[in-house]
Formats: C-alpha cells, sequence, structure tokens
C-alpha cells in the first residue's frame, strides 16, 4: 500500500515540476522553474518531516515531494552553464539552492513542531 | 497525453528510488540517496543527448523519460533533508562533507555525462 500512496505522490509531484517548468520555459525562464520547484518541496520536506507520522498520506507526500524536485536537473542546468562558460552563474545557482534549501526545511520543521506542540 | 506520460515514468522513476532506498539502510550517512542522485546526475545529460537517440526514441519521448524518470529518480528535498537530518544530531562534520559530495560530484558528473555523450555523438560521425 505504501507503493501505491508514494508513487500516485512522485507522478503527481512530476507531472506539476514538468508543467511549471513548461510555463516558465515560454518566456525562456527554465532555470528559476526547477529552482522554484526545489525550494517548494524543501519547504514541504521540512513540515511533514516535522510531522512525524507514518500514515498513508505522509508516505504519498514524501513521494510528492520526490517527484516534484530533482537533482539530476539542477546539475544538468549547472553543466549547462560551465559549458558556456557562466562560471559565476553556477556559484550563484549552487549557492542559492543549497542554503535556501536548507534554510526553508529548517523553518518548514521548526515552524510546525512549534505549532503541533 | 504528455501529462499522462510524465505521471508514468515519473511514478516509476520514485518507485525504483523508494524500493532501492527501502532495502539498503545505513544508519549513520545518507549514502543511498547520495549515490541515487549523483547516477541521475549523470545519466540525464547522457540520456537527452545521447542514449536516448541512439536507442531510437524521437526527442519527445527522451525528455518525457529524463524529465520524468531520471527527473523523479533523483531528489533534491530528500538530500536537503538527509544534510538537515545530520545537523539535528550534531553531526556537523558529515554534514560538511555530505554537502561536499553533493555539490562537487553532481556538477563534475553531469559536465562527465554530457562530455561523454558528444564524444561518443562526434566519433559516429566519423
Amino acid at each position: 500500500m505504501n507503493y501505491l500512496y508514494f508513487g500516485i505522490g512522485t507522478g503527481l509531484g512530476a507531472v506539476i515540476r514538468f508543467l511549471t517548468t513548461n510555463i516558465f520555459k515560454q518566456n525562456n525562464l527554465g532555470l528559476y522553474a526547477t529552482f522554484l520547484v526545489n525550494m517548494v518541496g524543501c519547504l514541504i520536506a521540512g513540515i511533514i518531516f516535522a510531522l512525524n507520522q507514518n500514515s498513508l498520506v505522509i508516505v504519498g507526500m514524501f513521494g510528492f515531494i520526490g517527484g516534484l524536485t530533482t537533482f539530476s536537473t539542477f546539475n544538468a542546468e549547472n553543466a549547462n552553464f560551465y559549458f558556456s562558460y557562466q562560471f559565476k552563474n553556477i556559484f550563484i545557482y549552487m549557492l542559492s539552492s543549497y542554503s535556501l534549501g536548507l534554510i526553508l526545511c529548517g523553518l518548514g520543521f521548526l515552524l510546525t513542531s512549534g505549532l503541533s506542540k | 497525453m504528455n501529462i499522462f506520460l510524465i505521471f508514468i515514468s515519473g511514478m516509476f522513476g520514485g518507485l525504483l528510488r523508494y524500493s532501492i532506498s527501502d532495502y539498503i539502510i545505513f544508519s549513520s550517512f545518507p549514502l543511498i540517496t547520495l549515490l541515487i542522485n549523483l547516477s541521475g546526475a549523470f545519466f540525464l545529460p547522457f540520456w537527452t543527448d545521447y542514449l536516448g537517440a541512439k536507442i531510437g526514441f524521437s526527442e519527445k519521448y527522451t525528455k518525457i523519460l529524463g524529465t520524468g524518470f531520471i527527473g523523479s529518480f533523483t531528489t533534491f528535498s530528500g538530500m536537503i533533508l538527509d544534510s538537515y537530518k545530520l545537523l539535528q544530531v550534531h553531526q556537523t562534520n558529515l554534514f560538511f562533507i555530505y554537502l561536499f559530495l553533493n555539490v562537487v560530484c553532481g556538477l563534475v558528473l553531469a559536465i562527465l555525462g554530457d562530455n561523454l555523450a558528444n564524444h561518443l555523438n562526434e566519433r559516429k560521425q566519423l
């Protein structure tokens, strides 16, 4: 049963990532779509980790954020910066993704565990 | 139609990650997420720029499998959550090692995957 919920969650996450990327790509902003979905995913990750439940809905949510966020596309975009010699952009994109991701994850965790006390 | 295909390929990518991490658990260091992410970082550009076309997929289906399957196989939020968990248990050294490996190896492997694809494409044209 866990697999069913996790799988459906992942599929939905992937579809939302795909649609977000398509919308942003129409304005040549595909990169910001990856950044946005990754950051939203990190925030939700902190929240559901703080809930500390094993219900099927939570399993589905973990599936969802796994499908929503992506490490492979994130690095492919950085590799594209490398091939076009935009080294400064690699630095900015990586620093902002990793640090803001951690901050949002921590924020989601702390706010949720604070509220549920 | 595209959305349905993305849903299916994304679902399988996520389930593959889920089943791997279900069976192999390292207690102190989130090695599995790291290995899954790094393999995906290498394989996505290699798949998009070489293997997908070689197998005979059209650009559309190569993209659908790349975005859906490999994109969902890897996870950014899971990696960040792993790092956060290391911080919570005061494993600061492991936290920095983990982040360092993700940052450096992720980028290097993506570049290598792209390079290998370009290299093989050039050889094919000779």
